[in-house]
């Protein structure tokens, strides 16, 4: 059989991998992206979701805090669907250097972000959850992004200039020939079949596991993984993202996601890229240091933890956690290492991806000697769901389902809409906490790229909310058995979920949610023959 | 958001048992049920103020979900905070906010009662009234006193009363039932127990019932202020009305954020004032035997008010009396959501667990406390309704 080919592959579905992808496309290059799990397997859906406006790094970094400003303005233009434009407070308590503040506006003004200094008073009727003792509070704006949703619309934009994607596919081998890339080796994760492509180049933008790939290919590149938790409460807090107006920290800024808030996050060095296990004693810390800025916040539930490992990269062997850049660096291995068609980007934010893919590949085409100029920051990644269709989803879905439902699916959002005045039945709601009808499980389930309960969870975020997929998981793999990935035992399709689900529940496992625990454990042990839960 | 309002939010562990003693959910599917409705939907009404299920207007804000939620979610103001928003949002028929005005309902009847029943007795005229407004043309319409309790009432000074009681008649019973007030004056009166009246407004219960709370916010602050000054002298407030002293003890507090604590005390149903005065010695308890056999509907706002049955108590003084619980749960109506064209037919169906009750006991009488409970369940069954405290005054030869 002859291999597929294509002029560049990239590794790693990420915000970067994905964001690359798109810009090569863009530019008319061929071009594949491999993910070993689903999209967003790595740090993408592991992080704050906060669209940085620059202003937690004015005081220590301008180079990042104005990328981050410039980025978070072209992202809300050109994909409206994927950011909540919740704007962002820095409040400053007693405790804190008040002199840091002055030092911290003059940042701001110089990397160019605006600021508005809002009346303590004012804030405390806005924002009653907030403590009392706030001594100055500022406006920037931040916001809040689906990290998902990005991802997803990168792929789908790059797919209609004809970039394909393998999920479920790790790279396993890099073949070289006279110091040239001339191919991959890949395994499909779910059936362990081996597959082979042709490219002329490899994009490593694997994050937090660039060395393991690029160590594949006999390169050394030094990452520093470091592990931060968050964690998330059953309901939005505060309608901005907070920050605490001090030095960077842990514990010190709320984003306000859809229904919850994401509250984080620490920093500790780790071994390995895969270590994603929130430990209770890093969610005691942060509530501990979190009540200073909100004090009962001991007593909001909390539904989750869950943590992600940043990529910082490190030309040389020193100091790791917070004091290193958040800057990307791009690595030429040809110039570094003598491999020619072989780049690694490491390190930066989510907030930057887009950034950091136009660098990449800017270097990608000057080597492929493609002269095409980047076209991401103009050309629009979504189009938004007109108001005629919003419309007409209301009367399926309801209000918050049919907003909920056309800001996930986007350009699907009319086929399901149509589905589901066709057929009453697809309106039920299966998911009751996230609002998540059947409608879009089935249409999500056959897209294609669905191939665990998991997928769909991210895909839809059924199983995100309050109780944390103890009814929609059995409900919807009920609805689904018509689907050969779904077919089969349906115990081990829950375990699996469940598993992954109870893993965030674990760290935070008290008052309501050690409730919600035992029902679970009820219902599955009981009606569903399963012997324990945690 | 008030901070209590957060926690109960997080409160909610999904299980349904809400949605399980839902009596509408049970015997419809347009409605998505208390859960969904009520805690689901509240998170994302904290982003999004407009984020109602349409059909929130199938809550007949009968209450069963808040007594049955193990988690102590207040799901029913939930619902009718939501209920409020759909209001103001979407606006409601002229329908709702005639039948939500039951004070200028009352009053406009004044006019000519007898007229305004007979009316509301002719056929053709309801199938235009539900061809052209939505209104039942089968439910029984509630029929007007020619005279008012506080014109029929007249105050009796008592030298030497044991207590200072002021009554919260309500609408039903100032309008429609003026006996019942008239029988619970005259038990008190044969105790030398003062009665004390005021006009005070609506309760509002039937207006936050169809959205519209700033209206009932008037209204409540209205007759907060006036109940403190009676609370400030010394007064216990009764009622006979359970849905009255629900919305006075509760919904003031929980949906306008009053005050109420004060009150919450001094506060009650008749028949808990009744039986103070028992356990004091002072139930004057040689009645008349009653040999006959009643059935009992308890109100749904009763049961949510957490006070057991006091009725049942002092009614067991009656020699002879036989008291048979329905036990057959909401009767459906819920005020003015049975007489809606679309929602009559819930109702009806809710209401059958009360006539097959009725038909198992084979009574032909039945005592419930609330007004709206005893025009159903007499519409459902054809029994002879009323209430309790007309039962204990006829036993103390007052009827
Ligand atoms: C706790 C935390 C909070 C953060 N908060 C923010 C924030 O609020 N705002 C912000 O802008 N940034 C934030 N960041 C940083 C940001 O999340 C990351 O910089 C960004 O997501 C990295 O994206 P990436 O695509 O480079 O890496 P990843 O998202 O990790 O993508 C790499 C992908 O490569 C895949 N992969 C690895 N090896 C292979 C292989 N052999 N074959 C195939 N695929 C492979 C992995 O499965 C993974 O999906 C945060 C980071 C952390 C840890
Ligand atoms: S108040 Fe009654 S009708 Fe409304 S949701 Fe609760 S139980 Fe159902
Ligand atoms: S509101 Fe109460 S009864 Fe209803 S699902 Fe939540 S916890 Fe259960």
């Amino acid at each position: 059989m002859a291999a597929e080919k294509a002029q560049v592959v990239v590794i790693g579905g990420g915000a970067t991998g994905t964001g690359i992808l798109r810009d090569l496309a863009l530019r008319g290059i061929s071009a594949i992206l491999v993910e070993q799990g689903d999209l967003a397997h790595g740090t993408s859906s592991r992080f704050h979701g906060l669209l940085h406006s620059g202003a937690r790094y004015a005081v220590k970094d301008k180079e990042a805090a104005r990328e981050c400003l410039e980025e978070n303005m072209i992202l809300r233009r050109i994909a409206p669907n994927c950011v909540e434009n919740t704007g962002g407070l820095f409040v400053q308590l007693p405790e804190d250097n008040a002199e840091y503040a002055d030092q911290w506006l003059a940042a701001c003004a110089e990397s160019g972000i605006p600021t508005e200094e809002l009346d303590p008073r004012e804030l405390r009727r806005n924002t009653p959850v907030l403590h009392h003792r706030v001594t100055r509070a500022f406006i920037v704006p931040d916001c809040a992004v689906d990290g998902f949703r990005v991802l997803w619309s990168n792929v789908n934009s790059a797919r209609r200039y004809g970039a394909r994607l393998y999920t479920y596919h790790s790279l396993t081998g890099i073949q070289q020939s006279n110091g040239k890339v001339t191919g991959v080796e890949l395994t499909n994760q779910l059936t362990g079949e081996r597959k082979y492509i042709e490219c002329e180049m490899i994009i490593n933008s694997t994050g937090a596991w660039g060395g393991a790939v690029a160590a594949l290919a006999g390169i050394e590149l030094n990452i520093i993984k470091d592990k931060g938790t968050l964690v998330a409460y059953n309901h939005r807090l505060t309608n901005q993202v907070v920050n605490r107006l001090r030095p960077p920290g842990d514990g010190d800024i709320f984003v306000p996601h859809g229904t919850i808030t994401i509250f984080g996050t620490t920093s500790v060095t780790v071994n390995d890229a895969a270590c994603t296990k929130p430990g209770h004693g890093e969610v005691l810390d942060l509530i501990k240091i979190g009540q200073e800025m909100i004090p009962d916040l001991e007593n909001y539930r909390l539904i989750r933890a869950f943590a992600g490992v940043r990529p910082l990269y490190q030309a040389g062997n020193t100091a790791g956690g917070r004091s290193v850049t958040r800057n990307f660096a791009l690595v030429d291995h040809q110039e570094r290492d003598g491999l020619q068609g072989f780049i690694s980007i490491v390190g930066g934010k989510f907030t930057t991806f887009r950034l950091m893919a136009e660098k990449t590949v800017d270097l990608a085409a000057k080597r492929l000697d493609v002269t095409a100029p980047c076209r991401t920051a103009e050309e629009s990644l979504t189009s938004p769901v007109s108001e005629q269709w919003l419309e007409r989803g209301k009367r399926v879905f309801g209000i918050p389902g049919a907003k909920k439902a056309a800001d996930r699916l986007g350009d699907s959002f009319q086929r399901v809409v149509e589905e589901a005045e066709k057929n009453p039945d697809q309106r039920k709601i299966f998911c009751e906490c996230e609002v998540v009808s059947l409608a879009e499980i089935v249409h999500v389930a056959g897209d294609g790229d669905s191939f665990t309960l998991g997928d769909i969870r991210r895909k839809t975020r059924m199983g995100m909310g309050t109780c944390q997929g103890t009814f929609c998981s059995y409900r919807t793999l009920g609805a689904l058995s018509g689907y050969s990935q779904f077919a089969g035992n349906h115990r081990e399709y829950l375990t699996k979920f469940l598993q992954k689900r109870w893993k965030g529940i674990r760290p935070v496992l008290w008052g309501q949610q050690l409730r919600e625990a035992q029902l679970s454990s009820a219902i599955y042990c009981s009606l569903f023959g399963m012997e324990r839960m945690l | 958001m008030t901070q209590e309002n957060r926690l109960a939010l997080d409160n909610c562990i999904k299980c349904s048992i809400c949605v399980s003693h839902c009596p509408v959910a049970k015997v419809t599917e347009r409605f998505a049920g208390p859960k969904q409705n009520g805690p689901d939907l509240e998170r994302f009404r904290l982003e999004e103020p407009a984020a109602v299920h349409p059909s929130i207007g199938y809550c007949s804000n009968c209450k069963n979900c808040d007594v049955a939620c193990p988690s102590g979610v207040s799901i029913s103001a939930m619902n009718a905070k939501a209920k409020g928003e759909y209001v103001t949002l979407h606006g409601a028929p002229l329908r709702d906010k005639i039948l939500a005005r039951v004070e200028q309902m009352g009053k406009a009847s004044r006019l000519a009662p007898s007229l305004v029943n007979r009316l509301g007795r002719i056929k053709p005229l309801r199938v235009l009234g539900e061809a052209m407004m939505g209104v039942s043309s089968e439910m029984t319409m509630p029929t007007y006193a020619k005279k008012t309790f506080l014109e029929m009432f007249q105050p009796k000074k008592i030298t030497a009363s044991k207590d200072k009681v002021l009554y919260f008649q309500g609408c039903y019973v100032n309008y429609n039932t003026p006996e019942v007030g008239m029988a619970l004056a005259a038990v008190l009166a044969y105790h030398d127990i003062e009665l004390t009246v005021e006009p005070f407004n609506c309760c509002g219960l039937p207006l936050i019932a169809n959205g519209f709370l700033d209206v009932a916010r008037e209204y409540a602050q209205k007759n907060v202020s006036k109940l403190q000054q009676y609370i400030e002298q010394g007064y216990r407030i009764i009622t006979t009305c359970p849905s009255c002293n629900l919305t006075l003890r509760r919904e003031y507090q929980e949906l306008f954020d009053l005050d109420t604590s004060q009150f919450n005390e001094q506060m009650m149903d008749a028949f808990e004032f009744l039986n103070l005065l028992d356990q004091r010695g002072e139930l004057k308890v040689e009645l008349q035997e009653l040999p006959k056999r009643v059935g009992y509907h308890q109100p749904c706002h009763l049961k949510a008010a957490g006070c057991g049955i006091p009725s049942l108590e002092t009614l067991r003084h009656i020699p002879g009396l036989e008291v048979r619980d329905l036990d057959a749960g909401c009767c459906g109506l819920s005020g003015s959501y049975g007489f809606k064209k679309e929602k009559y037919p819930i109702s009806q169906e809710i209401g059958q667990n009360i006539s097959r009750a009725v038909q198992e006991l084979a009574v032909d009488q039945v005592i419930s406390e609330c007004g709206m409970c005893q025009l159903q369940v007499h519409h459902v069954t054809g029994a002879k309704v009323y209430h309790p405290i007309q039962l204990l005054a006829e036993a103390y030869h007052l009827a």
